[in-house]
């Protein structure tokens, strides 16, 4: 039975053309399948490193203690080292209202794991502002002075 | 070479050999195609959605309540993103005109604004939540309280 099922050649190519077909659309099935594993992991890799960077944002102080508006203190808290990507400086209406103004500057630092950096706050003098500080992976953190 | 031409015994089998022939290859090429197809454009498109991360970085009413708001866009992912529609508590704003659809183009790390209308004005204390939608089918939410 199993020597003239090989034996007999009918139907050959239907079989080898069906298989040749399967394989084929299983290669691009599975390029696509492992295109987007690739693409998954590296995004979780992101997320993973984004949660290891939160940052804190104060208003650094002087040698005293008082306040140096000045100068803000970034504090990476860390377990990955942080890159800054743009400082926003919101002015805030003294009676209420609607903010006056929104500024922002553009910051190239790097903040290494579990210390701070000092950077320019271009705080305008005499006003109420939010400082908003934004990483490279959307990390932000922001504190408010009120003179 | 005369006799050949004039012996018609066993063309139909023939014919049918090359109909055959041509139904499969054509059949086979349009599958091919077909999947070659799908693959592409699911890497390109909506299986692309997985890379994209965009940070809402800033939200500025304005110095004066209206219905317009400043909405600054930070493409922290690995592949640019473009903006399709803007949702401010669950109502697409437009343009200025009547459209709803931006198409705003965000490279990866680069910081966009976009200025949108809402259908009514802003309220002092009151929440907004802002929700940017990108063609990949992406969405990333920001609320504020309206100072």
């Amino acid at each position: 039975m199993l020597k003239r099922l090989i034996k007999n050649r009918k139907g050959t190519a239907e079989v080898i053309g069906s298989i040749m077909f399967i394989v084929i659309l299983l290669f691009f099935f599975t390029n696509v399948y492992l295109w987007h594993d690739a693409a998954t992991k590296e995004m979780n890799d992101m997320y993973v490193e984004k949660i290891n960077t939160p940052i804190t944002v104060t208003v650094s102080l002087n040698a005293g203690g008082s306040l140096n508006l000045n100068y803000l203190n970034v504090t990476n808290k860390g377990g990955t080292d942080a890159q800054l990507t743009m400082l926003w400086v919101d002015l805030k209406s003294g009676s209420g209202g609607p903010d006056q103004n929104h500024f922002y500057y553009p910051l190239n630092d790097k903040v290494p794991a579990g210390s701070s950096i000092t950077i320019p706050s271009h705080y305008p003098t005499g006003e109420t502002v939010v400082f908003k500080v934004i990483t490279t992976l959307g990390n932000s953190a922001s504190c408010t002075y009120s003179p | 070479m005369r006799k050949l031409y004039r012996n018609k015994k066993g063309l139909s089998t023939v014919i049918s050999t090359i109909l055959m022939i041509m139904v499969v290859m054509v059949g086979m090429s349009v599958a091919f195609a077909y999947v070659a197809v799908y693959a592409q454009s699911y890497k390109a498109g909506i299986g692309s959605s997985v890379m994209e991360s965009l940070t809402i970085e800033d939200i500025c009413l304005g110095s004066t309540y209206g219905n317009h708001v400043t909405l600054w866009v930070y493409n922290s992912g690995q592949i640019d993103a473009t903006i399709n529609v803007v949702y401010i508590n669950g109502v697409a704003a437009t343009n200025g005109s009547s459209t709803i659809n931006f198409n705003i183009n965000v490279p990866v790390g680069a910081h966009v604004p976009i200025t949108v209308q809402a259908s009514s004005i802003w309220h002092s204390g009151a929440t907004y939540e802002f929700k940017v939608n990108t063609v990949r089918g992406s969405n990333f939410v920001e609320s504020i309280d309206a100072p």
